[in-house]
């Protein structure tokens, strides 16, 4: 089953606006969206051997199932030092809170511009893989935007149980 | 000035107590959630303003708020959350928060709102 033409609409608009938000205030960052056919996700899906992050909240309500945040390692502590002024050199305790509350901002604003969809939102958790190694257990339909931060590419993806 | 700053990111409380330190607080003391924040509270004594976020492990900020009032200590206290819809907000302000800051946010708002639940006693 696929999302209805509307839905969709709502869910990409309230998730571009938001993690755009959330990147400009938080990361002092302007996002440059990535368009689906573009040969930079193709070379990162043909060479995806760098290690990656990701944030996973759950979203249950009238929309159930998981809103997460994909990104390199590097783009981790890249946005760690832009949010709180220092220079990890490995992924530690702050990276990992830094990309679980990025997460938890991004979540909060989609939701936020989704309101008639009557949405909860679980805690952060973070995990050591990237989008692509991700796998749902049930049928899920799931909807991607990618958007390039510095020289790295950052994937939020909305995947709803059907 | 001296304020309680809950949440459980230490990220966010390390922006958080910068954003303070800039402004006219002399004094932040950090908690990770509802729990540490009533240790650390005590009798309230020498503080100023409670800061939490809601969405916390162990006592989240809505329970934190209810304990503090039933306690019946009338510091101002805001929440610095994701969650604006109509029925949480409603939920705060009947639990006792006196306003509100939404994430994101930067150094203006963080200032706007602390200017009016404590207000720089040098501008007094």
């Amino acid at each position: 089953m696929l999302l209805c033409v509307e839905t969709r609409s709502i869910i990409v608009d309230a998730l571009d606006e938001s993690i755009r938000e959330v990147f400009s205030m938080m990361v002092g960052s302007e996002l440059q969206k990535l368009p689906l056919d573009s040969p930079v996700l193709r070379n990162r899906k043909a060479n995806n051997a760098s290690r990656e992050m990701t944030v996973v909240l759950g979203l249950s309500g009238e929309l159930d199932g998981s809103l997460s945040l994909s990104m390199p390692e590097s783009a981790a502590l890249l946005l760690t030092k832009c949010m709180i002024d220092i220079d990890p050199l490995e992924v530690d305790q702050e990276v990992v809170d830094a990309v679980g509350e990025l997460g938890n901002m991004v979540v909060g604003g989609a939701k936020r511009r989704m309101v008639d969809f009557k949405l909860t939102m679980s805690l952060p958790s973070v995990i050591r893989a990237g989008i692509d190694q991700i796998r749902f257990c049930s049928k899920t339909t799931t909807v991607k935007l990618s958007y390039r931060f510095d020289e790295h590419i950052i994937t939020a993806m909305i995947a709803l149980r059907i | 000035m001296k304020v309680l700053l809950v949440d459980d990111s230490g990220v966010m409380r390390k922006i958080i107590a910068r954003g303070l330190n800039s402004l006219w607080i002399e004094e932040v003391v950090e908690a990770g959630d509802g729990i540490e924040a009533l240790e650390k509270f005590g009798d309230g004594e020498g503080f100023n303003l409670v800061l939490t976020d809601w969405n916390m492990p162990r006592m989240n900020g809505l329970e934190l708020v209810q304990a503090l009032r039933a306690a019946g200590h009338r510091i101002p206290i805001m929440m610095i959350t994701t969650e604006t819809e109509k029925d949480q907000v409603l939920k705060a302000i009947q639990a006792g928060v006196n306003d509100y800051l939404v994430k994101p946010f930067d150094q203006d708002m963080l200032t706007m709102k602390l200017e009016r639940v404590l207000p720089n006693p040098q501008s007094a």
